[in-house]
């Protein structure tokens, strides 16, 4: 039998009440680990309640079971009382990722996001004096009879990480043509916020000649705001007689990063939200990123303003076919999806509804994604071609991808894909019992989402369109001490329904 | 000959029926027999008992107030039952020519699941004003009590001594409990226990249903496993096991169970020495697998883990301790394993029970299902634990290991951080569904 015990928190000091026995726990797991716990009516005194209704800080639910190890376990969020019975709510701790929302820079390529820098943010600044434009590149071009004087009067062009973000601007990346006067500089300058404790982190000084490459500058030290600034170092005040675009500065291929690893990757990303979170609620998420695989796709526009790290982490976990939650120890998984499931065996006992339907099947696909520009982008189409034979049908869905790169704009369709290919089935279906591959039984509540099931017992000269349901992984379970049920993965809601009831006796 | 007792009291007042004084006639009653059920704590369902009754007093007030007594009794038993301050109202009973020299006892939770605590007879107005309910037309009493019907205590020890600290302890008890039966668990410590002292404590049926093996008397799959001297350790040595891959490597440790045992609970003891490597870890037995469970770098203590429920087609004669650790490194890196302990659990008796803090001489675990509405753990105070502690007996044994670690430092130690000695008292009360 499972037992459900409270606590004044996660490291289990103080045990503020045994609920064994006294009320049945319906205990739920989803694809972000231990879900709900519900609890309700359960009966007390009127004393009892409102002492529970006052329990301090947040408390640490556990359901455990014979061997002393977790069912389910969580924080408790809702406490609803009346004279004489208590109801209890308590849900995953998942849930620590969205208590405080995240803002940081990680990368930004393109030039859209970047400003004319004026003499508001530098008394050097004289934007008037240039013809600047970001049109898929910096572009700095002094007028024809602008006087310039020397050091001063500078074109400019402004990147501005997020105000009060985690990470500031550690390296720019960028690619150049310069074709400039003798002794004109082209700087790359770091400042803090307010443009205040100017840092020169790059200076080029032109010989009169066209000169072109690449360049990764690393900060001294990371900082808000990073400037690219064109200006006159001759010497003396200078009046540009040339016609205006002859001597020009461009910069393309740009990209600012917060991070000096050559890549920025989703792993890292989702290690240091967990550092995040645990910074402001140590007891609710575990510091461990230890259970966080690494990944390998460089991402480049990844900017978070305002956002809640479980969003965050969900975005970042479809483009890689990865999975993340927060099982036992409150401690993040981020891996591929089904690395850490365990295999169960059912025997179907009632089928009693089974449907199929074309309506969200998709098994050609692209995705959209943009330029540095902003102009949208499609890759090319992708295919199931067993779909595709199995349906005697083509269906064509695209996906929008949140980026200027091709291979994460790819990634993202590839996982669009993946779920949408097969048929969706509607069913409701009964089972007894729960069996490992060798046959020995386990109690139903067991199952976890991420698990896989199989049906054993379906016909097996079924025709293909009820394979994704004879096997698949586990979406969702609700388990109430008595009942399990059951969901399938899919990218729409509950499919199927597969109950089980423990044999009485 | 021992004569019938058949009453019930809060030990302030009293109904009974075999007291001629009392007032109190029963004419009809037929016991429930109360049905098992797994998923209840108490293990024996609760029953609703009706007893059919005449009361009568020497005047009409004294006849009221003992009519209005059995109304009174069952309320106090509810609210017992809600933690006010009310003594236990308690259902004693023993039949004609028992071969018990005092009754079984139940205790009284309140009111009936579904009717009334007290119907009056049909023509109640038509009775004298001394005398209510006849056979035909009786007063009816209904009360809700505990399942079972419970006996004497009985009590059994084992001495305190170093070689429990692990160890299987175990008494064996004068006669056979038939069915499931409360069984309070006094274990015996040390006054001045070590800071940060815990320990999972295993309860099985009997000893033949519990053992405690040392891991580095274990057979080794591979040369990355090794015996390693530690002087704090159980028996001065542990397994240990240096990441030379991240293949799943094992040990296998022989242990004792009784032929019949097809559910284990496992726990290991076990340190992970790493900073930077973790672990998993899970227990195979025979064909059975468990959960992978996480030993991270981040704590470097030993560890009392249980590693779940195992089931099995076969007898068990082997258990073995799978790791993969996630990196290579040297052996300041390795994965220790001190102690395999594992009990049946597939009796009612066998179970798991995580004690996160042990510091006074003695911490018990009382069912109290004769005194309390719930269990009490305590040392001094109220003890924080995790699992079932409604503790069962069966038979005429039981038996128990308590694995447990002090801090940084192996096995469960004094302030001077001697290894302490254990001991154990087990307090029964026999079990009966129906009367005898």
């Amino acid at each position: 039998m499972i037992t459900l015990q409270v606590y004044d928190s996660p490291d289990m000091a103080q045990l503020l009440a045994d609920f064994t026995g006294r009320c049945t726990p319906r205990a739920s797991t989803n694809l972000h680990g231990f879900a709900a716990l519900d609890c309700s009516s359960i009966p007390v005194t009127p004393d009892e309640a409102f002492s529970i209704y006052d329990w301090p800080g947040t408390p640490h639910c556990i359901v455990s079971d014979g061997a002393a190890t977790v069912v389910w376990e969580g924080r408790l969020e809702d406490v609803k009382i009346s004279s004489d019975s208590v109801s209890l709510g308590g849900l995953g701790y998942w849930r620590a990722l969205g208590d405080a929302p995240y803002t940081s820079l990680w990368s930004r390529t393109g030039t859209a996001e970047w400003r004319q820098g004026t003499d508001a943010d530098v008394s050097l600044f004289a934007p008037e004096r240039w013809e600047l434009d970001n049109n898929n590149r910096l572009y700095f071009a002094p007028r024809k009879n602008e006087q310039f004087s020397n050091n001063s009067t500078r074109g400019a062009w402004a990147f501005l990480a997020p105000y009060n973000g985690a990470q500031d601007i550690a390296e720019v990346i960028f690619s150049y043509s310069f074709n400039l006067p003798v002794d004109w500089k082209v700087v790359l300058r770091s400042h803090t916020e307010g443009f205040g404790g100017a840092t020169t982190e790059y200076t080029f000084t032109s010989t009169g000649v066209l000169a072109s490459g690449s360049q990764t500058v690393t900060l001294a030290a990371a900082r808000r705001i990073v400037t690219f600034e064109c200006f006159n170092a001759t010497g003396g005040t200078v009046t540009f007689t040339g016609n205006t675009g002859t001597s020009y500065a461009k910069i393309t291929s740009i990209r600012v990063k917060s991070v000096t690893s050559a890549t920025v990757l989703a792993s890292a990303i989702a290690a240091a939200l967990v550092t995040y979170a645990n910074g402001i609620n140590a007891d609710q998420i575990s510091a461990s990123g230890a259970l966080i695989a690494a990944t390998t796709t460089d991402l480049n526009d990844e900017v978070y303003e305002d956002e809640l790290p479980a969003d965050i982490l969900d975005d970042l976990a479809l483009l890689h076919g990865y999975e993340v939650g927060v099982w036992e120890d409150r401690r993040l998984h981020f891996r591929a999806k089904g690395s850490a499931g365990r295999q169960w065996y059912i025997n179907v006992t009632r089928i009693l509804e089974l449907q199929r339907s074309l309506e969200n099947v998709r098994n050609s696909a692209y995705a959209l994604y943009r330029d540095a520009n902003g102009r949208v982008l499609r890759t090319a189409v992708a295919d199931d071609a067993v779909s595709q034979k199995r349906l005697a049908l083509v269906r064509r869905g695209f996906v929008s991808a949140q980026t200027t790169s091709q291979t994460e704009a790819e990634a993202h369709r590839a996982a669009y894909l993946s779920d949408r290919a097969d048929f969706q089935v509607r069913a409701n279906i009964e089972f007894e019992v729960v069996e490992d591959g060798l046959g020995n039984d386990y109690p139903l509540y067991v199952i976890r989402s991420g698990d896989t099931v199989t049906m054993r017992n379906l016909p097996p000269t079924l025709s293909g369109s009820v394979d994704n349901i004879r096997t698949f992984r586990v979406g969702e379970t609700e388990y109430d001490g008595d009942k399990m049920n059951l969901s399938p993965e899919s990218p729409v809601p509950t499919l199927v329904t597969l109950t089980a009831q423990r044999a009485r006796g | 000959m021992t004569a019938r007792i058949i009453k019930i009291t809060d030990g302030t007042d009293t109904v009974d029926f075999e007291d001629a004084s009392s007032g109190y006639t029963l004419l009809a009653f037929r016991p429930a027999v109360a049905q098992y059920d797994r998923d209840n704590p108490e293990v024996w369902r609760r029953e609703d008992e009706q007893l059919e009754i005449s009361v009568e007093g020497s005047t009409p007030t004294e006849m009221s107030q003992r009519l209005h007594l059995l109304a009174e009794l069952i309320d106090r038993a509810g609210r017992m039952m809600r933690s006010e301050a009310v003594d236990p109202v308690v259902f004693q009973y023993r039949i004609d020519d028992s071969l018990l020299t005092n009754p079984l006892q139940s205790l009284v939770t309140g009111p009936p699941e579904s009717g009334d605590v007290l119907m009056l007879p049909a023509a109640f107005d038509g009775y004298t004003q001394l005398k209510v309910g006849t056979v035909d037309d009786p007063v009816v009493w209904r009360l809700r009590r505990r399942g079972a019907w419970l006996g004497d205590e009985e009590s059994q020890s084992e001495a305190a001594a170093t070689a429990n600290n692990p160890g299987v302890m175990s008494v064996t008890f004068g006669s056979a409990t038939s069915i499931l039966s409360p069984v309070e668990l006094a274990l015996a410590l040390d006054v001045a226990m070590g800071a940060s002292a815990s320990a999972m404590l295993l309860l099985a049926k009997s000893s033949a249903h519990i053992d405690i093996v040392e891991a580095e008397d274990g057979v080794y799959s591979s040369a990355d496993w090794a015996d390693a001297a530690d002087a704090n350790a159980s028996n001065g040595n542990v397994a240990r096991y240096t990441p030379g891959s991240t293949d799943v490597e094992l040990v296998q440790c022989s242990v004792t169970m009784d032929a019949d045992v097809r559910q284990v609970a496992v726990v290991a003891n076990l340190k992970n020495r790493s900073a930077t490597i973790n672990y998993y870890v899970r227990a195979v037995v025979n064909e059975g697998q468990g959960r992978w469970y996480y030993i991270d770098s981040s704590n470097n203590n030993p560890q009392a883990i249980s590693l779940g429920v195992i089931r099995t087609k076969d007898a068990i004669t082997v258990v073995e301790i799978q790791v993969q650790a996630d990196a290579t490194g040297s052996s300041a890196n390795s994965l220790d394993v001190d102690t395999v302990a594992a009990t049946a659990v597939d009796d009612g008796v066998g179970r798991v029970i995580a004690l996160p803090e042990l510091s006074a001489a003695t911490f018990t675990i009382d069912p109290a299902l004769l005194d309390e509405p719930r269990p009490l753990v305590y040392e001094s105070a109220a003890q924080a634990y995790r699992g079932n502690v409604y503790l069962m007996q069966i038979g005429t044994g039981f038996a128990a290991v308590l694995l447990g670690n002090t801090g940084t430092t192996w096995r469960l130690r004094d302030d001077k951080a001697a290894a302490i000695t254990v001991g154990m008292t087990a307090t029964r009360r026999p079990a009966y569904v129906a009367p005898r």
